[in-house]
């Protein structure tokens, strides 16, 4: 990142330096700056979603209406959902995707570099029109994120510019996916053979599968809600004697994997950190790999938990019941690894090792409670309440969005050349760890008393609750301008501190990319490395 | 490995990649027929099919079942719809008639369509509806209203577990 700004400060441009200037940022092709730009939009979309989620923690402050209609309300909620899924945490995701894929397996850029911008500039271009359907007559899309029929066709002059926005963003994490497989496949050190890859590509690998396999199921389904409201065919209609349970079920298909897309290269990234701050080789490499696949292969199969309630015969919940427990199966492998990956370790708890310890524990918290509504008769009482919203917020807030923070502190002086200010980290590290758990802990408890998800009122009596989730939401928000601040500080010089090739003591033998200089050069492994790490194995 | 190489197996594996995304395509497409089929195998979802009109059974006066009868409306539809009866006993075997009453209450004309559902779903094929108004678009005129009806029989081969069974009708307004 501060490779190019400061190459920007001081004009030192050399033969194969970045374009000059701002047209730089729009036509760059190189993994580096699209990494960068992935970041940045990340961050930014981060916040407009987090803001959206202020909005809803205000109105709930207090039971009653205060600021918003309960119209604008379930705007937000779906359009808080859709911008953290698909403005944030997968952007984020792709952005270390693009720096580090090539950096670790030795490859000298991505394999189709101009796609690789197009993907870019073709997610901007879907959250922008996303973001429009705020100003349009009727207001945003305010059925859920889930855009379930027949609500969703109440939406206004919104509707068809929601789903075109889904189709971009389909096709740009297509062209992302395609990107990253044909880069892993075609591009690797001659060394770097498939069980020698670091975990953060495996996971990213089978990820990309994952994406190129649910977004064109995603887009029909979406498509068919834009007929049957414009054209008069009647998919979901029973009018027409079609079925809006047949939605739920496409859309299940694709969102059930695409919850694993934000969480595998989650996986992926805590993987890559833990055995660097413990200093031990990662416990059991294949057994993450294949547990990594069987997790991606089961995530197709469980789809219909989200549906127990929809009125599916016995032998159907009993199935999608015994399919989803399964998946706790690989998860708990992956949980014991890590453990024992820091078993005896000499551990430092520097801030990248503090988020991910959390992520170990937090998301094992949500995979619990995923547990319990895998549960078909159990999740009759759960669906559809705060307790859901509890679950899920800890899938992916402690877990998700805690592994995106410790990877930017984790690779941010390798890719800037300045280390971050540790102390400042860490504090945003216990301010966010303590905060969220204000923040989500309480949902459990008012889910379990059955207050319903997606309501801007409530019954006085989850008023307590209420206001202590909507107190941590305030910290937890304000506490990321924190994060900001220590990021851009980092950027434009850090703590002046010396930072090593390697980074962090003995990080060599954990990946190819520290054996590069610090800041990392602006191409990298031109020619393919000689020697691959080999710690892992 | 030449650059010329590797932009050779980039094309192929972008090529494969490209199929992969055209068969999850179709595979979409192909869920509706699909589910469609598996509903109809299975009998899952209580959709309920016209049954031929002479259809005799023996009528099983040893057993008796409780019908019910519930009518519902769309969103936007201002049909006021509702069955003479709420529940009746009956016996399996033996042809049953239930009357609806249906008022247009809107100052317009209106095509409408009603769609019937039985619970629960797997009993579905053991009740035969031999004439009814969901089977083909009604028409109602401003303020109308009229009387409507369907015949069916319950077939005696019904598993002894189901005790009571219920017919769902929803109207829908299809006016243009
Ligand atoms: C052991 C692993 C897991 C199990 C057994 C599990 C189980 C479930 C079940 C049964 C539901 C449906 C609850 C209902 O609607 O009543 C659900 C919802 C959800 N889960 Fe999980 N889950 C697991 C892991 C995850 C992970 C890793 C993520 C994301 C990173 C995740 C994200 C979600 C989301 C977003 C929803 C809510 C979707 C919605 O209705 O809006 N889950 N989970
Ligand atoms: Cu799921």
């Amino acid at each position: 990142m501060s490779a190019v700004i400061a190459e920007h400060e001081h004009d030192d441009h050399h033969d194969h330096g970045p374009e000059k200037g701002f047209l730089r940022w729009i036509i760059t092709t190189n993994h580096k700056d699209i990494g960068t730009l992935y970041l940045l939009f990340a961050l930014a979309m981060f916040f407009v979603g987090g803001t959206m989620a202020l909005i809803i923690r205000a109105e709930l402050f207090e039971p009653g209406m205060q600021f918003v209609s309960p119209q604008f309300f379930n705007s937000m909620t779906t359009m808080h959902a859709l911008v953290m899924v698909f403005g944030a945490v997968m952007p984020a995701f792709v952005g270390f995707a693009n720096w580090q894929i090539p950096m670790m397996i030795g490859a000298p850029d991505m394999a189709l570099p101009r796609m690789n911008n197009m993907s870019f500039w073709l997610l901007v271009a879907g959250i922008l029109m996303l973001a429009s359907t705020l100003f349009m007559e009727g207001g945003a899309p305010a059925g859920g994120w889930t855009l379930y029929p027949p609500l969703v066709l109440q939406t206004g002059a919104a509707l068809p510019f929601a789903i075109f926005s889904v189709h971009l963003l389909g096709i740009s994490s297509i062209m992302g996916a395609i990107n990253i497989i044909a880069t892993i496949f075609n591009m690797r050190a001659p060394k770097m053979t498939l069980m020698k890859m670091p975990l953060f590509v495996w996971t990213w690998l089978i990820t990309a599968f994952l994406l190129i396999a649910i977004m064109p199921v995603f887009a029909g389904a979406v498509t068919m809600l834009l007929t049957d409201r414009f054209f008069d065919t009647s998919f979901f209609d029973a009018a027409g004697g079609g079925d809006p349970v047949l939605y739920q079920h496409i859309f299940w298909f694709f969102g059930h994997p695409e919850v694993y897309v934000m969480i595998l290269p989650t996986f992926g990234v805590a993987s890559t950190i833990i055995p660097v701050f413990a200093r031990k080789p990662l416990f059991g490499y294949s057994s993450m790999v294949y547990a990594t696949a069987a997790i991606a292969f089961l995530s197709f199969i469980v789809w219909a938990h989200h549906m127990f309630t929809v009125g599916m015969p016995i032998a159907g919940e009993l199935y999608f019941m015994y399919a989803t427990m399964l998946i706790a199966i690989p998860t708990g492998v992956k949980i014991f690894n890590w453990t024992a990956t820091m078993w005896q370790g000499s551990m430092t708890f520097e801030a990248p090792m503090l988020f991910s310890i959390a992520f170990v524990v937090l998301f094992t918290l949500g995979g619990f409670t995923g547990l319990m509504m895998a549960l078909a008769p159990i999740d009759f009482q759960y669906h559809d309440t705060y307790f859901i919203v509890a679950h899920f917020h800890y899938t992916l807030v402690p877990a998700s969005v805690f592994i995106i923070m410790a990877g930017a502190y984790f690779w941010i002086p390798k890719w800037t050349g300045n280390m971050y200010d540790e102390k400042l980290a860490r504090f945003h590290f216990w301010l966010s760890a303590i905060s969220v758990n204000i923040l989500f802990f309480p949902q459990h408890f008012l889910g379990l008393a059955g207050m319903p998800r997606r309501i801007p009122d409530y019954a006085v009596q989850f008023a307590d609750w209420n206001m202590v989730s909507s107190i941590g939401a305030f910290i937890f928000g304000f506490s990321q301008l924190l994060f900001v601040y220590i990021i851009f500080k980092t950027i434009r010089g850090g703590t002046g501190e010396e930072v090593t090739d390697e980074v962090w003591e003995d990080a060599h033998k954990h990946g190819l990319e520290w054996t590069l200089p610090s800041p990392v050069p602006y191409h990298t492994f031109s020619t393919p490395p000689e020697k691959i790490p080999t710690e892992h194995f | 490995m030449s650059i010329d190489d590797l932009e050779q197996r980039n094309k192929k594996t972008v090529r494969a990649l490209l199929f992969l995304v055209f068969v999850m395509i179709l595979f979409a497409v192909a869920l509706i027929p699909l589910y469609d089929i598996l509903c109809e195998i299975t009998g899952i979802n209580g959709k309920s099919k016209k049954s031929s009109s002479d259809l005799n059974y023996t009528v099983d006066l040893e057993r008796t079942i409780t019908l019910e009868f519930i009518t519902s409306t769309g969103a936007g539809t201002h049909l006021q719809f509702k069955a003479d009866r709420s529940a009746i006993k009956v016996h399996p075997g033996e042809v049953i008639k239930m009357n609806y009453s249906v008022t247009n209450n809107t100052k317009k004309r209106m095509l409408a369509r009603a769609r019937s559902s039985i619970t629960p779903g797997p009993a579905a094929e053991y009740i035969k509806i031999t004439e009814c108004f969901c089977f083909e678009n009604q028409t109602f005129e401003a303020g109308e209203t009229k009387q409507l009806e369907v015949k069916m029989l319950v077939d005696p081969a019904l598993p002894e577990r189901y005790k009571r069974l219920t017919l769902g009708l929803t109207f829908y307004d299809t006016t243009k």
